[in-house]
């Protein structure tokens, strides 16, 4: 089996301090052979700039502080800016359902609440990057 | 073992300062996003846990905390769980209510003599600083997490509503809480208004007298004081201070 390693960056914008939720995810996808890079938290900037200084393939956003609608656009505004606004953009933590559709059309690909099997998560992203490999 | 670290290990004989004060918060983590009304019956047990244990004051979580900032009826049932348990269960009659108990003594003497093998393995690392400094606090709080969610993925432990007993739909919704979407701009609209009303060269001043202290060994509470005195805000404060110190990155990692 040869094949580039897909790069993950996990980060948390924002001041909060919830991380839980992010290690776990980020030891799964590390357990199932991705390059995880746990970036704890950054600002949408330093989320960008990290993501094109490492090349990553995917980043994963982790936010339970509800203030995802405007930290999820300046992340992406970000990347955009940085000329990474192609990279596979996930979105975990508190997400009210009746925001998944606006999340998605600003450029969010996958959204994963609490309680959502880690096994589900690893898939996803293996599904999403099997083209990169 | 408090009484003994301060007789024993500091030598203080002050008894004001063998008096061990503990808050409870109940746990956060515990809380479930899946039949969110089933984290009132676990604060309100870890709430009843936190008294028995000893506690001084207690902060029973909001059941929603998992879904949202809580919602003002969320907070006022956080109060009635405290309230009951004091007012009407008579569990804060007694000082120890569990005192004496053979399984509960039996719990506490193992706690207390695992508790002295990590005060004495953080020692041995050149005490807590060290122990920061080194990322092993932080490992150990990482293991520790995903531990705790391997055994729940396996269900080796039990989550009720989550890894046993989960229904197939959503059974309820429950009142979310969100935020003004206005509320950044009315805070920068107050901070602009503040910043022109107050007066700025008291605020420079105070800020570079905050500089001082922290380049030198004097301890920086009473100057951030006279900051906040001087309406500096909480953003200029921390510009000072990292200005001098820098900023400290959680020594997390995977």
């Amino acid at each position: 089996m040869e094949g580039k390693k897909i790069k993950v960056l996990m980060a948390k914008p924002g001041l909060e301090g919830h991380w839980r939720g992010m290690i776990v995810v980020s030891s799964a996808l590390r357990d199932a052979g991705f390059e995880v890079i746990y970036g704890g938290n950054m600002t949408p900037r330093e989320i960008a700039t990290t993501a094109v200084q490492e090349d990553v393939d995917v980043v994963g956003l982790s936010i339970l502080s509800a203030n995802y609608m405007l930290l999820v656009s300046e992340t992406l505004k970000e990347l955009r800016n940085h000329g990474k606004g192609d990279v596979l953009v996930l979105l975990g933590g508190i997400i009210w359902e009746e925001d998944f559709s606006a999340l998605k059309e600003m450029g969010i690909a996958g959204i994963f609440v609490p309680g959502t099997p880690l096994q589900d998560i690893v898939e996803y992203v293996r599904r999403q990057t099997a083209a990169m490999v | 073992m408090w009484y003994k670290i301060i007789r024993e290990r500091y030598g203080i004989e002050d008894p004001r300062c063998a008096h061990f004060r503990v808050h409870v918060q109940t746990s956060g983590s515990t809380h479930t996003f899946q039949e969110p009304l089933n984290n009132l019956i676990r604060i309100a047990y870890q709430s009843l846990a936190g008294v028995l244990g000893g506690a001084q004051s207690i902060h029973a979580n909001g059941y929603d905390e998992a879904l949202c900032l809580p919602t003002e009826q969320s907070m006022l049932l956080s109060i009635r769980t405290e309230q009951i348990l004091q007012y009407e269960t008579g569990v804060s009659n007694t000082i120890d209510p569990l005192g004496g108990s053979y399984y509960v003594e039996r719990l506490t003497n193992e706690i207390e003599q695992r508790t002295w093998g990590y005060i004495q393995k953080i020692g041995d690392m050149g005490g807590w600083v060290k122990a920061i400094g080194s990322g092993w606090v932080h490992r150990e709080y990482r293991d520790a997490m995903i531990e705790h969610e391997r055994k729940v993925a396996s269900g080796e432990t039990t989550v009720v509503g989550v890894n046993k007993f989960r229904l197939g739909k959503v059974p309820y919704q429950v009142p979310i809480f969100r935020p003004d979407p206005k509320s950044p701009e009315l805070m920068i609209e107050r901070i602009r208004r503040l910043r022109r009303e107050r007066d700025n060269g008291k605020v420079r001043e105070a800020l570079q007298k905050l500089e001082e202290v922290c380049r030198s060994d004097e301890n920086v509470t009473p100057a951030t004081i006279e900051a906040v005195k001087a309406y500096a805000t909480l953003g200029e404060i921390c510009d000072v201070q990292q200005k001098v110190f820098g900023v400290w990155r959680y020594p997390m990692g995977i």
